[in-house]
Order: structure tokens, then C-alpha cells, then sequence
């Protein structure tokens, strides 16, 4: 008995976490009422999750929720035991692919890992944890490939990397039946997606929005919690990272490696993320370019409701997280007040995810002397914001496809932004007649306030110029980011993807 | 216990052993000796430490022929001395043992030579001309290993590269840096309010103006911010200055305005502290510096003669050099 047509496998995401990839998923969902959705959410730790934030439309069917530290998993007790060692040749031949992520696991031994993950006849997780099996496996691993000096941080480290498995195995042996599998990331998601897929022979299909392993690596390259030995023969210009930071990245990249590897299509919100995919071992002939796309009649009232004065307002939509880059918007009103006094830089968007940089923000402000200039206004109605502003910027570090982009350009807003993801492609045109449009905006280098600044109050101060980019972002949204063009597009994948033989 | 009564038994049987010899039975006094003997030995084999009880049978023999050969008193003294032995060894007070440390070392030799070891020159060629990501992932990795002031026009510069991973590494990295300062800031800032510590707001004021100086120096504040946070400088340098006047402070105070283009509010500055020794040679440069920009430039060649002789090389020098060259 089928579930749902598709279950959809969202990590740290949809119906949690506002913005984003959540409001883009919702969007899908609403989309396309005619197929039937179950939601699977996974999850870092209960106390990283409020509440649900959206209201589940009528065509999803179920949702279930797992944290990968759930402290309830460590209540597992110790108790010494030999352990099955024919059985961890199994854990032992896994494992390489982990060490050295080149090679994505192959079929058969993905389907015999989640076959036998946590399971009493196969390999339990007790077993993994306590058995000297397990350990004579570890210690091998540590003795022949580890240079580093602590094994009790590499031993750590290797609980804590490969227990999660354990997890995904059990779920993906639990999973409803479905016709679709649809990773919304590689990731654990998509890690699960490519088991499941494995084992019930159902078709798998992944969507990224960013690059989940390049996000992973820069951050585990930064994680001050991995420990690494001092280097103690002087000061050289070394840039090897210590081997538990590579052992976390590279099964970072197996999981991306292998979701890639047995998904089918694999889509990427442009081009330049559809070839980093093939670069990270995607498979050319399964990706596909589907662009995000949005409600236009949704902001027809909001260009309506503009008056006729450009407002001296500069905002930037979007969650206050450090990938945004909130402190060079605000460096950049600071640069721009000079020479327009009267702006104001509004930021716009969920405060809540990462407390401790809402706080540095706010110190920003207050040491640039910013307090009544740049407003901190949280979650608004976006549509009814945008009348009043003069411009939207975004001056993220990293983003694919940014929604709020289009919606300013719907709601007939010029915008800034930073030469990122699809930026450029959004505010310049992609081909010869996207481009024939005109330019939506303009586009800075990242961490430049200086450069921001300047094209904001040229963008502020210029009414025809501010004329000419409002009109190019009211056609292009038009032309090629209208939402009907998406659905269609999944529509089609999803028909297609369904007809695979049972 | 029973091992006790048995000793004591085999004590009492060799004792009565003796009696009979001096009572002139030789040959049963040999005979009650010898089964005491055998008593004794066993006895002991049980009450030595279990480390010594092997191999069992040359023990036995050995305890037995040690007793034999010592009728009388002598099973009781060494068998006293003999547990007291093994029992309590020697401590290490008297013995001139020296413990030295095992030296530390890498936990396997580091082949420094087949790993990049890179030049600051070498990083900025790498990000600027390797084709291949990875080598300029790598080229931003290794500023983690540099100080700040070199490091950071290195990540600026990575800022611009075309590959994602690389901006973002270095973004994040920039972003650290930028931050502990930012942290120190907050932190002096509050310690500043504290009325408790007003002996202390001088330095406090100090420390603040060279957080902000910092944050102009190494390059992390630009443009409208530059200037910004130079005049915060100024502004905490001068509140140190009137708390507690010391011609360091009145030198940093007088870069800051140097920096900022404030030449005549730099120039008594450092015009004050060229008055004292010390600090002669440290502001004759920066004299100069301001007189080049007012368009003094005979007094800027004064300046520069009264600066004592640099270092062969140096920047300092070969500006030292070219001028005098001039005269």
C-alpha cells in the first residue's frame, strides 16, 4: 500500500526553519496539490528545533521527525562483547570508502550496509560501540592511516562520525511506502535517499539549493572544536589540515559522493551549481538546471502600492545568519551615510537561528554609531515591506538562487547583491536576449562596503537609472521566474520519475 | 593462620632438634632437624610473595637447603630477614637515580620537505595564477600560520577569487579575526563604565584606542570605515592622554592623527616626544612624514639626518639614503 507519491527527506529544514529552502518547499508543495507529499526531517538535536513554523498543506500525509543526538541514544549502556568479526569485514570495506571519498559506495554494499546496520543479525549498534571486533577494526584504522598523536581524540572522532549511521540505516528500513524518494540536500538526506533507494528499489531523485558538502568542508575547517596537534617545528606556512578535520570532511564527501552517485535526476537551481555537482562526482547525463520561481500575482500589490518617490530606504531580506554577511550591509549604510544622509538600512527576516551573531550585528551597530539608522524589524510580510524600499540588498557570502531577489523584482524594487551563486545571472541576464532586458540592479564583489555603498546611493540618488532597473526586473521575473515554469518543470520529473517500473 | 602455628611448630621442633644434639643424639637431633627443615621450608614457600613462589620445586629445594644449612637461630633470622626483604624492598630515596623525562617527539617524523612550505610571495602568485582550486584552498589554509598583518591582505585578496570554497574560507577566516577584536572592544568598553575601576580608565582608553587602531592597521576596516574607526582611536587615545599623560601614548596618539591627515595636531605630538631620548629616533621619521606632506621638504631632510643610522637594507635606511643623496 503507497503512502505518498513522493516522500520528501529534508534535513534541518522544512517544517522547522523558516526561509530558504522551507519556504521554497512549501512553495512546491502548495504547487502541486494534485500529488500527495510525506515529510521526513532530520534533525541535529531536539534543542537546535522550536516549534513547526508553516501550516502542512492538505496533500502532505505524514510527518515523521529523527535527530541524529537524540540523548535518549545515549543512554545505550556499556557491556564488553566479542562481536561478529566475518561481520565487520562488512564495516571494515564501508569504512575505506569513507576514508578516501573518491569512489562512491557501490550499489551492492550500500544495499548490504543498510541491510545490516543496527540490527541483531547483522551489525549491531552495541557491537559497533563495545565489541572487541569493533575494536581491533578501529585500532587498525588508527595504527595505519591516522598521523596524528591522540588516539582518544581520533577515537572519539570516529564514534561520533560513523554512530549517525546507524541512525539512517534504521530509518531508511522503517520508511513508508512510496513512489518517489526526493533529497532536498546531500547530507545525511541525501545519504538516506541513496540507501533507501537501495533497499526498496524506489526511485531517488535530489534537489540542492547550495552545496551541502562545500558548506560542511568550509565549516568543519573552521570548527574549533576539532582538535588538532600543534605543529612545533617553527613557524612554516603548512596548509595541511590535521587528519581528524580530513576525516570529517571526507565523509562529508562520501555521503555527497554516494547520494550523487544513485540519484536520479539531480537537480541544481543553476548552472553553476549543476557543474560544481559533476565536479563533486555527479553523474553529467542525471543533473539538470531547474530555476526557482515565484507567485508574481503575490506581489502585484506590493508594485502597486509603491508611491512616487524613490524611498531613501536600503533593505536586506533574509535570515541573520553569518553566511548573509548582515555586518557589511551594515558597514555599507555606514559608508553611504556621507553622502546620503537620510538612508536607512532596514534588515528584515527570523533573528532567532544563530543568537550569538544577531548579537555581534547589534554591536556593530552600536560601535558605528548606526542605533536609529539600521533597524533590526525581524520576521515581516514581505510584501508589504518592499513599497518601502528604495533598494534590496543582499550582500551574502554564499547563496544559489535567492528567492527574495526575484520578489523585489516582482515588486518592482531594484536590487544589490553580491557576485554569488546566481546573483549575476538574476540582476544581469543569463543569455543574449535575458541579458537585452537590461539590468535589474547591480552587482559588488562580497565583503566590499565600500562598493556596496557606492552603488546604492548611485541606485538611490539616479531616478532614471532606478527607473530603467525597476523595469528590466519586472520583465525578467516575467520571462523566466515565474513559479507555473517550476511546477511544470517537477511536474514533469516527478511523472517521469514515478514511471520507473516497480 | 595455620601457617603461623605450622612456623612456630617448625621453630619449636628444630629448637628441641638442638636440644637433642647438646644432650649428645646426634643422629635423631639430625633427623628431628632435618623434618623441621622440610616444615619450615614449605612454611615459608606459602609465606613468600606469590612473585617468588616460581618455579615451585627449585624454591622448595632452595628454602630447604638454606634452613639445613643453618640449624638453631639462624632458620628464624633469615627467615625473618627474608620476608622482611621481599617484602619491603628498598625505596628509591637513597639510590642517586635521576629521572629524566622521555623527550617529547612528533608522533612520526614530519617530512617537512615534501610538504608545501609556502613564501608570502608564493600564496599571493598561487591565488592569483593556480588554475586548480584546490592549490588556492590551500594557499588560504596556510595564512592561518602567518601573523595577522600578513595574513590578512593575502585573504583580502581571496575575497575576489571566483571559486566559492576559497572565498568563504577566507571570508570566515577574516571574520574571526575581525571579530575577537570586535570582542576585546565590547569588553574594554564595559570595563570602562565600571566606576569601581576608575584608577584603571586610562589604560582601559589606551587599550580601546589600539583596538581601534588595530582594526584600521591590519586592514580590516577601509574607506568611510577606516576613518571611522581611526577617529574612535583619537577619540579614546586623547580621554587616556588626560587621565594619565605618558609619551607613548602621546606618540600613538600622534600616528593616529598622521593616519587620519591631521598633520598639525600630529606635529606637537611628536615634536614634544622628540624632546626626550628615548622616543627621538622612534618620531624623527614620522616628522618627516608630516613635513613631506605639508610640502616642507627642507625640513623633512632634517628630519631624516637626525635619524641615527638603519639598518643596512632597511626601508627606513634607503629613505635615509635617498634623501641625503638629494642634499
Amino acid at each position: 500500500m503507497v503512502k505518498a507519491d513522493v516522500l520528501l527527506i529534508l534535513e534541518g529544514t522544512y517544517p522547522y526553519v523558516r526561509g530558504g529552502v522551507s519556504s521554497w518547499v512549501h512553495q512546491l508543495i502548495l504547487g502541486l496539490p494534485e500529488l500527495k507529499f510525506e515529510l521526513l526531517f532530520l534533525g541535529g538535536h531536539p534543542s537546535h528545533y522550536g516549534p513547526i513554523q508553516y501550516t502542512l498543506p492538505d496533500n502532505v500525509t505524514g510527518l515523521s521527525v529523527h535527530y541524529m543526538m537524540d540523548d535518549q541514544d545515549s543512554l545505550l549502556g556499556p557491556s564488553s562483547r566479542p562481536g561478529n568479526s566475518e561481520r565487520f569485514e562488512l564495516w571494515r570495506q564501508v569504512q575505506d570508502h569513507f576514508r578516501d571519498s573518491r569512489q562512491p559506495i557501490p550499489a551492492e554494499l550500500l544495499k548490504a550496509l543498510f541491510e545490516s546496520l543496527g540490527k541483531s543479525d547483522g551489525l549491531p549498534e552495541e557491537d559497533f560501540l563495545y565489541s572487541q571486533a569493533s575494536w581491533q577494526v578501529l585500532a587498525d584504522y588508527y595504527l595505519q592511516y591516522c598521523d596524528e598523536p591522540s588516539f582518544v581524540d581520533f577515537f572519539w572522532a570516529y564514534r561520533n562520525i560513523y554512530r549517525p549511521l546507524f541512525k539512517i540505516a534504521r530509518i531508511a528500513r522503517e520508511l513508508p511506502k512510496v513512489r518517489l524518494l526526493h533529497a532536498i540536500s546531500t547530507g545525511y538526506a541525501g545519504f538516506l535517499g541513496a540507501g533507501a533507494s537501495q533497499l526498496t528499489q524506489t526511485p531517488f531523485a535530489l534537489t540542492e539549493h547550495g552545496i551541502y558538502t562545500k558548506e560542511r568542508k568550509i565549516d568543519l575547517i573552521q570548527a574549533g572544536w576539532i582538535k588538532e596537534s600543534e605543529d612545533r617545528l617553527g613557524p612554516n606556512l603548512n596548509a595541511e589540515m590535521g587528519y581528524i578535520r580530513r576525516m570529517w570532511i571526507h565523509f562529508f564527501e562520501q555521503l555527497g559522493r554516494t547520494a550523487y552517485q544513485h540519484a536520479s535526476p539531480i537537480v541544481a537551481l543553476y548552472e553553476g551549481n549543476r557543474q560544481r555537482q559533476i565536479r563533486d562526482g555527479a553523474p553529467p547525463e542525471q543533473t539538470q538546471v531547474i530555476p526557482n520561481g515565484i507567485r508574481l500575482g503575490r506581489f502585484a500589490k506590493a508594485l502597486a502600492a509603491r508611491g512616487p518617490e524613490i524611498p531613501m530606504v536600503a533593505g536586506l531580506i533574509g535570515r541573520v545568519v553569518p553566511i548573509k554577511d548582515i555586518k557589511t550591509f551594515i558597514r555599507a549604510i555606514k559608508e553611504a551615510l556621507p553622502a546620503l544622509p537620510e538612508l536607512e538600512g532596514w534588515i528584515v527576516g527570523p533573528t532567532e537561528e544563530d543568537p550569538n551573531y544577531l548579537h555581534e550585528c547589534q554591536l556593530l551597530v552600536d560601535s558605528l554609531d548606526l542605533a536609529g539608522k539600521v533597524k533590526f524589524l525581524g520576521m515581516q510580510d514581505v510584501s508589504a515591506i518592499l513599497p518601502q524600499l528604495g533598494v534590496v540588498a543582499l550582500t551574502s557570502i554564499s547563496e544559489a538562487q535567492p528567492l527574495v531577489l526575484l520578489e523585489a523584482m516582482a515588486a518592482g524594487v531594484p536590487v544589490l547583491a553580491t557576485d554569488v551563486g546566481s546573483c549575476r545571472e538574476i540582476i544581469e541576464g543569463l543569455g543574449e536576449e535575458d541579458r537585452a532586458l537590461g539590468k535589474a540592479g547591480a552587482v559588488v564583489s562580497i565583503a566590499s562596503p565600500g562598493a556596496a555603498a557606492r552603488a546604492m546611493v548611485e541606485m538611490l540618488t539616479d531616478s532614471d537609472s532606478w527607473q530603467a532597473y525597476q523595469q528590466a526586473g519586472l520583465k525578467r521575473v516575467e520571462h523566466y521566474y515565474d513559479e507555473r515554469l517550476m511546477f511544470e518543470r517537477y511536474q514533469q520529473l516527478y511523472k517521469e520519475a514515478m514511471s520507473w517500473p516497480e | 593462620m595455620r601457617t603461623l602455628w605450622a612456623f612456630a611448630g617448625a621453630v619449636v621442633l628444630d629448637a628441641f632438634a638442638g636440644w637433642l644434639f647438646l644432650d649428645g643424639h646426634a643422629t635423631l637431633a639430625l633427623v628431628t632437624h632435618l623434618l623441621a627443615c622440610l616444615l619450615l621450608a614449605g612454611t615459608m614457600f606459602y609465606l613468600l610473595p606469590v612473585q617468588y613462589q616460581k618455579p615451585v620445586a627449585p624454591t622448595l629445594v632452595f628454602l630447604f637447603v638454606l634452613f639445613f644449612a643453618l640449624p638453631g637461630l639462624g632458620t628464624i633470622g633469615i627467615s625473618a630477614a627474608m620476608l622482611y626483604a621481599l617484602y619491603r624492598p628498598l625505596g628509591e630515596g637513597g639510590m642517586a637515580l635521576t629521572e629524566h623525562p622521555i623527550p617529547e617527539l612528533p608522533f612520526e617524523p614530519k617530512a617537512l620537505s615534501a610538504k608545501p612550505v609556502y613564501s608570502l610571495g608564493g600564496l599571493r602568485a598561487i591565488l592569483k595564477n593556480a588554475s586548480e582550486p584546490n592549490k588556492r584552498l590551500a594557499a588560504v589554509m596556510a595564512t592561518r600560520n602567518m601573523p595577522d598583518q600578513e595574513a590578512i591582505p593575502i585573504l583580502r585578496l581571496a575575497l575576489k577569487d571566483l571559486e566559492d570554497d576559497v572565498r568563504l574560507l577566507a571570508y570566515s577566516l577574516l571574520d574571526g579575526k575581525e571579530n575577537s577584536i570586535n570582542k576585546q572592544i565590547n569588553q574594554l568598553q564595559t570595563q570602562l563604565k565600571d566606576p569601581t575601576q576608575q584608577a584603571q580608565h586610562w589604560r582601559f582608553n589606551r587599550q580601546l584606542a589600539e583596538k581601534f587602531w588595530e582594526l584600521s592597521y591590519l586592514g580590516l576596516a577601509q574607506g568611510e570605515l577606516r576613518q571611522y574607526v581611526l577617529s574612535r582611536a583619537a577619540q579614546y587615545a586623547q580621554a587616556s592622554i588626560e587621565q594619565h599623560p605618558t609619551t607613548a601614548t602621546e606618540v600613538f596618539l600622534g600616528r593616529v592623527y598622521l593616519a587620519l591627515g591631521r598633520y598639525q595636531e600630529a606635529q606637537p605630538l611628536f615634536e614634544r616626544a622628540a624632546d626626550t631620548t628615548i622616543a627621538r629616533r622612534h618620531v624623527m621619521p614620522y616628522l618627516a612624514e608630516i613635513a613631506f606632506y605639508q610640502r616642507r621638504y627642507d625640513d623633512c631632510r632634517a628630519h631624516l639626518a637626525a635619524l641615527p643610522p638603519q639598518a643596512n637594507g632597511s626601508a627606513l635606511q634607503q629613505l635615509r639614503e635617498y634623501w641625503h643623496g638629494q642634499s
